[in-house]
């Protein structure tokens, strides 16, 4: 192959490659299945009585915990989910004014845990559940590294078919028409499940009415590009140990390029590495026949010239032959003519007879 | 020899660390001890006079100005040791009375500090840094930083001010106010007191001084105040405001401050005596007088008490923001002027976040643990009803230009004849009328019927009220009172059940039963910092089965 038409196709290759990836990184925003559902968490309304923590408990079927739901002493350390615990609710704020907030999966509109599973285990259904298939799992836990909340856990102590748990907003239940354990439960409300338009809404409504019990801001509207599960809260979410740094885009949207590079540098790489031994082999055969060529032309070129100086020699050769046999003839001529020239003399009796006669 | 050569280094070590901490040592205690509250000084002044005119080539200098004043008190000196005096006024810059060019300003402090500190040095006194130790003072990142409590000159700091015997009287008055109050007279070109006419400092000594003003703010107040307390300090008289930074912006001297007005107030019967100034008693808010323009059908006008709100507030400018000399509708229009920011007459009467509008401030004494439980309840930004409009505007109603027109005193009687009508104490139906028990048994699978207390919770709720002329205004028909907790229904002693709108399920954002009574109990009692029973003790309402 000629280089120019590699360096040719290679540039083709590469922006066609580009193309579709830029094009559908720009303006592709997905907002969450049409009438999917959500639950809106509203954190001047919690009391943190862990009656949420009670029924998910029940109604997941999940281990009996050390101490009783009833004992809110747990609330005074930090807690997080666990494998055996789907969701905790934790205390915030000042013992005078406790701020609580309860945490579990946030169900996104477009999951990094799912983003980040090679054989879609995590899948996001359009009921607004984020679920899990243990059947294809194969236990790398890269949903956990890639979860910005860190919600997805492991069974760690299962040592043949550990699991990945996590909330899934009850999807078994929403199907029955049921409402998910912890919003069936709670006896503030501070949990409303519902259409997340229509909770965006009523949240947007809580607000307007309450300017001064609520930050103006709804948690998950927009935050890693929107989340089923919402939060409203009068104290600033950083104090409530929320994340105010993960931004507005989805995790596959951070990751899409990236992501959508790899078959590309997969693909290319032996395309171009082929192609550069391609060009190298030819240059080399290219080489070899230059030269080849050229000893054939430099031996042509020296037989000629040899056989020049032969001919020239030879050439030359005769002349001297020739001078050497006239001048020995003439010798030989003039030997024989001595005694007949003894009188004058004159070698040239025809030129004098010649002059003579003109 | 191994642990020779450790020896060395480590001695090394520590001979530099020791030499570094000393340096550091020595350098801090120049620049004075901080106050008990860790590494913030209210006397802390960052010198960056030049960085007005053109970049700084050094950080700025951090000057404690206490400590010089007390260093300077010991050699005997006062003020003037390093401020000049302008007809009578210590002008409160450094050695000079006008700011000059950045060169003059550099040569003006690097001689007026230096010069001192080498003469205190010479004599063996302790001192400040001298030529060279140009980072002593220049420091980018000062390990000190200032922190002032503001010194405010509220209503009864003011009142001790103008009671004082001390403060010598105004040319044939009786009273002193002349003694800080002026104004500038653009005829004579100086200042001049008119009675009748005294305003908030800032409202001429803005923080950039603008016309013929010369002085900011702080200027304005530091040469009044820090001046006349000087003069009483050399005048040998019995008492004397501060005359140093800590004195008025300390966190601990400034609440010493307020310990001695709670003290005079106390005295006075926690009523202050109204201010010399022949305020209005009464005031009928009406839309304002527009030339060329006909007063449309507007609100009916508003009564306002102006002798009560003036003992609500801790200063006129809580309302009288800008001047006092102008009614609010000369700026606030009824459709915004750019003297007025903008703001319309509606909203800076209405404006539910200002804490300067009337709904707002009242929207703020809400908060207080005696009504909130009530009010945190009831929506805000929300016109509850036409009767809530109606408990101010019940002022003659301005269908034509009457009585938008008519003079000052004439809208005052209106106005103090509707104060004198408003209730002396909350409307309350008979209290046989009302229910003394309640029976709550939408839970009766799991827990016992809850008994609620029906009776007393409101009687103790009125008496909340007792004694509050804004309560007792508000709650003025006799069924008010049930409107926070029997709410979007029409008034009415027999309101429908709770179940008639809170249904099993949450509908439309309105919450089902058992969340809609939780949400009313639980977040009274929270806002009434009521602590028993606690929402998460069920039992405390609901008796196990």
């Amino acid at each position: 192959m000629l280089r120019r038409t590699f360096l040719g196709m290679l540039g083709a290759a590469c922006v066609g490659a580009s193309l579709p990836a830029g094009a559908e990184a720009a303006g592709k925003e997905f907002k969450g299945y049409p009438g999917s559902k959500g639950v809106l968490f509203d954190a001047t309304r919690c009391i943190g009585c862990r009656k949420c923590e009670a029924a998910c408990n029940k109604v997941n079927k999940l281990p009996k915990p050390e101490k009783s739901f009833d004992d809110l002493a747990v609330l005074d350390e930090r807690r997080r989910t666990d494998a055996k615990t789907h969701t905790v609710v934790n205390k915030y704020g000042t013992p005078e004014h406790p701020v609580f907030r309860k945490s579990q999966c946030n169900h996104c509109l477009e999951p990094a845990c799912a983003s980040a599973c090679f054989v879609k285990a995590f899948k996001k259904l359009p009921n607004g559940a984020v679920v899990y298939d243990e059947s294809v799992c194969v236990g790398c836990r890269y949903c956990m590294v890639a979860c910005p909340f860190e919600i997805p856990t492991y069974e760690y102590d299962e040592p043949l078919t550990p699991r990945v748990m996590k909330c899934d907003m009850c999807a078994a239940r929403q199907d029955k028409g049921q409402l998910p354990g912890c919003v069936a439960e709670c006896p503030k409300e501070a949990l409303v499940f519902g259409e997340r338009e229509e909770l965006i809404l009523i949240a947007r409504e809580r607000i307007r009415r309450n300017p001064d019990r609520y930050v103006r801001h709804i948690y998950g509207e927009d935050e890693m590009g929107g989340t089923s599960w919402m939060y409203l809260s009068g104290v600033p979410f950083k104090e409530i140990g929320m994340r105010e740094d993960l931004g507005t885009k989805s995790a596959p949207e951070l990751t899409a390029g990236a992501l959508a590079a790899v078959p590309m540098v997969a693909g290319l790489w032996p395309v171009l590495l082929g192609g550069i031994y391609a060009v190298s082999k030819r240059n080399a055969k290219v080489a070899d026949e230059e030269r080849k060529e050229a000893v054939e032309n430099a031996i042509a070129k020296a037989s000629a010239e040899a056989e020049k100086t032969l001919s020239d020699a030879l050439e030359k050769a005769d002349v001297a032959n020739k001078r050497q046999i006239e001048v020995e003839v003439k010798k030989a001529v003039e030997e024989a003519l001595k005694p007949v020239e003894e009188e004058p003399e004159g070698s040239d009796e025809a030129g004098n007879s010649e002059k003579e006669e003109s | 020899m191994a642990n020779g050569k450790k020896l060395l280094r480590l001695s090394g070590i520590l001979i530099v660390l020791a030499g570094v901490l000393g340096f550091h040592m020595e350098a801090m205690s120049m620049v004075g001890t901080p106050q008990e509250n860790g590494n913030k000084r209210p006397d802390l002044i960052m010198i960056d006079t030049i960085a007005a005119q053109e970049e700084l080539e050094l950080p700025a200098v951090v000057f404690l100005h206490d400590t010089h004043t007390k260093a300077v008190a010991e050699q005997g000196k006062d003020c003037t040791a390093c401020h000049q005096k302008n007809e009578g006024t210590v002008s409160y810059k450094f050695m000079r009375l006008e700011d000059g060019s950045p060169e003059k300003l550099k040569e003006i402090y690097h001689n007026g500090c230096i010069s001192c500190h080498a003469a205190d040095a010479k004599a063996g006194k302790k001192t400040g840094p001298q030529v060279g130790e140009c980072r002593s003072c220049h420091m980018a990142d000062p390990e000190i930083k200032a922190e002032r409590a503001p010194a405010g000159m509220e209503n009864i700091l003011h009142y001790r001010h103008w009671d004082s015997k001390l403060i010598a009287k105004d040319e044939g008055q009786d009273t002193n106010c002349g003694a800080c109050h002026h104004v500038y007279n653009n005829l004579d070109k100086k200042l001049e007191y008119v009675k009748g006419q005294e305003e908030n400092c800032s409202v001429c000594h803005t923080s950039e001084p603008k016309g013929a003003v010369k002085l900011t703010t702080s200027e304005a107040y530091h040469g009044q105040c820090v001046s006349c307390h000087l003069e009483m300090q050399t005048a040998k008289a019995d008492k004397t405001g501060p005359v140093d930074c800590a004195g008025c912006h300390g966190e601990m001297q400034a609440a010493d401050i307020k310990k001695d007005n709670a003290a005079v107030l106390k005295k006075l019967g926690n009523t202050l005596p109204r201010l010399p100034r022949q305020q209005p008693d009464a005031v009928l808010i009406t839309a304002p007088v527009q030339e060329k323009v006909a007063v449309k059908a507007t609100m009916a006008a508003v009564a306002f008490n102006h002798k009560a709100h003036e003992g609500y507030t801790d200063s006129c400018s809580s309302c009288h923001h800008d001047t006092m000399n102008k009614s609010c509708s000369s700026c606030h229009t009824v459709r915004g002027s750019k003297d007025g920011g903008f703001v319309t007459l509606d909203k800076a009467m209405h404006k539910a976040d200002s804490t300067r509008s009337c709904v707002g401030c009242h929207a703020v004494k809400q908060k207080d643990p005696k009504c909130a439980g009530c009010h945190e309840l009831m929506p805000k930004n929300v016109i509850q009803s036409e009767e809530t409009c109606a408990v101010c505007h019940n002022g003659p109603a301005s269908t034509s230009s009457e009585p938008v027109t008519m003079d000052a005193s004439a809208k005052a009687a209106i106005a103090s004849k509707l104060i004198m009508k408003r209730p002396e104490s909350p409307a309350l139906i008979a209290e046989k009328d009302i229910p003394e028990f309640v029976t709550i048994n939408v839970l009766e699978n799991e827990y016992e019927a809850s008994k609620l207390p029906h009776r007393k919770i409101i009687m103790s709720m009125v008496d909340g009220m007792k004694g509050d002329a804004m309560a007792n205004a508000f709650h003025s028909t006799p069924l008010t009172v049930c409107g926070s907790c029997h709410h979007n229904s029409p008034a009415s002693a027999t309101p429908p059940s709770c179940a008639s709108c809170h249904g099993g399920k949450v509908q439309d954002g309105r919450p089902a039963l058992k969340a809609a009574y939780h949400g009313q109990c639980m977040t009274c009692h929270d806002s009434m910092n009521i602590k028993k029973p606690a929402s998460t003790d069920c039992t405390a309402c609901h008796a196990k089965k």
